[in-house]
């Protein structure tokens, strides 16, 4: 049904999902309490208590003899809810009516005001579900136009609403408010498709065979595990650098760079030495000079396709197509947001790697030819398909999914810059979170007055007070920094403000962060000048 | 880190109390700049004392005061030693200086800390205000070693802080652990 939603046979995998995702953090308190704490949204308790209320039923309906289960003594949804719970949509359109009634008191007098700002502005500050819902109450009646997803409109240029808390980009956080932030994402995620009213249906996990060493057809993290141990912290598999460092030491200009397939009978052989001299080794080296691009483009393209599990993974990648069915651009690029951070590390950065790579190659298209939508058209069948899933495909759904996927791979090379960022709601909800866990240990300090003091343990001046002022942004105070302490050895490139302790583990801030906005968000938090560890 | 000798930095505002660390310690300072308003900076620093040994301090460069500002005083009950600094181009400096020394005095015993003074901008020498003899007989009185400096001359500063890192860490004379000391001192020769 959706994204947190287990039919009866699938009972066990809830167990799985619900397990890690709710219980440690959420069985003390019900979700009407996160709801006041302002961790949660409305819209997401919605998706939340449907969710659990389903189990219920399900359980109920398994072993009507047994005792209660545990699992249902963590939230107690009001009566009303329960009793029409047993027809799925009914539920589901009472519940969110419960929901927009609330808004209406509440949230939309602020939200309604962000939405009719232009289209194009992106709100990072209420939640995606709730924007939504608010977009979905005033267009009730107008019916959306399939049009809007033709591969020839054009892709407006969206912004962000200017943060003055800074931007949050993936890996500015520590592994810690990670999994915090996924966590929260899941339940966001599931709440806006809930809002379009999609079904998502994770694909059942295909038993593949899949290869223990080797380059193709080896599951991403084993590819990773291997290149580790030749290179630690390798973030993206080493192959599909290499691969996309000798295409574009070929030239970016070649046209129908990337659409024109390599020679087949070249590329068998060209496989098999690839496996086995990749590493070097007793078999010699791989020779590069005589791999030509076209080939090389292809072996990319077969390294992604090949892999036994989709890039995008088995779980989200129903829910990476079904972004489609959202109705406007707006939502369609909020929902890829919190999909990419659904993703696991290895998956969005190889991801990453990917789009950036098709970017450059898009910046070249004056010569080859290679546009957005070309890329895109070129490359969503290899990152959509995967053996699995393949043969269960007619032909006749695999082109007409050809199209549609083509759209979100667009959008993934088009926004890059925005997808890979988190929320600031999410953000927020993360630091309210937080809070709470502070609250219990009794750690709130008093703060200081109008000043931060900004620490430097590794340099020489070890610690430095800066007055707040309203401009006063977290470049200024490492230029300041700087200027001053000619002793640093390290670029400035490499250099970060970080955010720690308090109602954050850590967080590497953006440039532009406005020190004194977030110092009221996180008053007691710590402030420390070190070198970007990624 | 171990132990490191704790030094505060202060004086009447713009002196130059932030210019004569930075150039003690980067030499990058550029005489005649704006001054920037410190509010607290702590800097450490590593100084070669006349024993041969290398000593860590840890300089705290304090906000410059002004008019009716009170000196914050828990930095009279932390320090190891005192930088007090003045300008010889204005009365007032020194004025606020000699204020700064009583207070001192008030708080802690005159054996605790080492104190030495730092008359700056002794490159301003037409605009002088401050008459040499005179400063150099209120120091002898008051019991304190005073330079004359110039951040421009960065050989002027070195004296002074050797001086004060050497006296603070001076072994006592007569020290309750004399193997200790010795030992102290077999090592530290080596690094000269």
């Amino acid at each position: 049904m959706s994204l947190l939603h287990f039919t009866s046979s699938s009972e066990h995998k809830l167990y799985c999902l619900l397990m890690p995702c709710f219980i440690p953090a959420y069985t003390s308190e019900n979700v009407f309490g996160f709801l006041k704490k302002r961790i949660l949204t409305h819209a997401s308790v919605a998706a939340v208590e449907r969710r659990v209320t389903s189990l219920q039923q399900t359980l109920l309906r398994r072993r009507n003899r047994h005792c209660v289960p545990d699992v249902r003594d963590i939230f107690t949804p009001p009566e009303k809810v329960r009793g029409c719970a047993r027809t799925h949509t009914h539920t589901h359109t009472h519940t969110l009516r419960l929901i927009i009634l609330c808004q209406h008191q509440r949230v939309s007098e602020s939200t309604v005001n962000y939405i009719y700002k232009a289209e194009t502005e992106l709100n990072v500050e209420v939640a995606f579900s709730e924007q939504a819902l608010t977009y979905r109450d005033n267009h009730q009646r107008l019916k959306v136009t399939a049009s809007s997803n033709s591969p020839d409109d054009k892709l407006p240029n969206f912004k962000l609403l200017r943060d003055k808390t800074g931007q949050t980009r993936i890996g500015d956080l520590s592994p810690l408010d990670m999994k915090k932030v996924r966590r929260l994402v899941l339940v966001e995620s599931t709440a806006l498709f809930d809002t379009a009213g999609i079904d998502l249906k994770a694909h059942k996990a295909v038993k593949v065979k899949t290869k223990e060493s080797g380059l193709f057809g080896v599951p991403l993290v084993t590819l990773l595990d291997q290149d580790q141990r030749q290179a630690a912290g390798t973030k993206v598999p080493l192959i599909l650098q290499r691969l996309i460092s000798h295409i574009e030491k070929e030239g970016l200009d070649t046209e129908g760079l990337l659409r024109i397939p390599g020679a087949a009978i070249r590329l068998k052989s060209l496989c098999q030495d690839l496996e086995s001299s990749f590493w070097g080794g007793h078999n010699g080296v791989f020779d590069w000079q005589q791999l030509k691009q076209h080939d090389a483009a292809s072996l990319l393209k077969m390294l992604i396709r090949e892999l036994p599990h989709p890039l995008l993974t088995v779980e989200y990648l129903n829910a990476f197509i079904a972004v489609n069915k959202l109705p406007t651009k707006k939502q369609q690029l909020q929902a890829l947001n919190l999909l990419v951070l659904l993703l696991p590390e290895a998956n969005r950065d190889t991801l990453k790697a990917l789009v950036e790579f098709f970017k450059r190659v898009i910046d070249h298209q004056a010569k080859n030819k290679m546009t957005l939508n070309n890329v895109s058209v070129v490359m969503a069948p290899n990152i959509f398909m995967f053996k699995g899933f393949r043969s269960k495909v007619t032909e006749q759904q695999e082109f007409s999914m050809a199209t549609s996927t083509a759209n979100i791979v667009r959008l993934l090379i088009r926004y890059q810059n925005l997808l890979w960022t988190i929320p600031k709601f999410i953000m927020t909800q993360v630091r309210h979170q937080n809070m709470e866990s502070l609250r219990k240990q009794n750690k709130e300090r008093e703060s200081s007055q109008g000043f931060i003091r900004v620490q430097a343990p590794q340099f020489s001046k070890v610690s430095m007070a800066v007055q707040l002022t309203e401009e006063l942004q977290a470049a200024d105070v490492l230029t300041r920094f700087l200027s001053q302490d000619s002793s640093v050895a390290v670029k400035r490139e490499e250099l970060c403000l970080y955010e720690t302790g308090g109602n954050i583990k850590e967080r590497c801030l953006d440039g532009e962060t406005y020190m004194k906005d977030l110092f009221q968000v996180n008053p007691t938090a710590e402030w420390v000048i070190r070198a970007v560890q990624r | 880190m171990g132990k490191s000798c704790k030094v505060v930095v202060c004086g009447q505002a713009a002196v130059g109390k932030t210019a004569v660390l930075e150039q003690l310690l980067y030499a990058n300072h550029v005489a005649g700049s704006e001054p920037m308003e410190t509010l607290e900076d702590i800097y450490i620093g590593s100084i070669e004392t006349d024993r041969g040994t290398r000593e860590q301090v840890r300089f705290y460069d304090t906000r410059g005061l002004r008019d009716g500002m009170e000196f914050p005083r828990h930095y009279y009950t932390f320090a190891d030693g005192f930088v007090l600094v003045y300008s010889v181009d204005s009365k007032e400096s020194f004025k606020r200086m000699e204020a700064l020394k009583k207070d001192i005095d008030r708080h802690r015993d005159k054996k605790e800390v080492t104190i030495v003074v730092l008359g700056n901008k002794l490159d301003k020498q037409d605009e002088r205000r401050v008459d040499s003899n005179m400063v150099q007989n209120w120091a002898k009185n008051e019991k304190v070693r005073l330079w004359e400096v110039s951040v421009v001359d960065r050989r002027t500063l070195i004296e002074p802080f050797v001086y004060l890192a050497s006296k603070m860490t001076q072994p006592q004379s007569k020290s309750t652990f004399p193997l200790s000391r010795n030992k102290n001192k077999g090592s530290g020769s080596t690094d000269s």
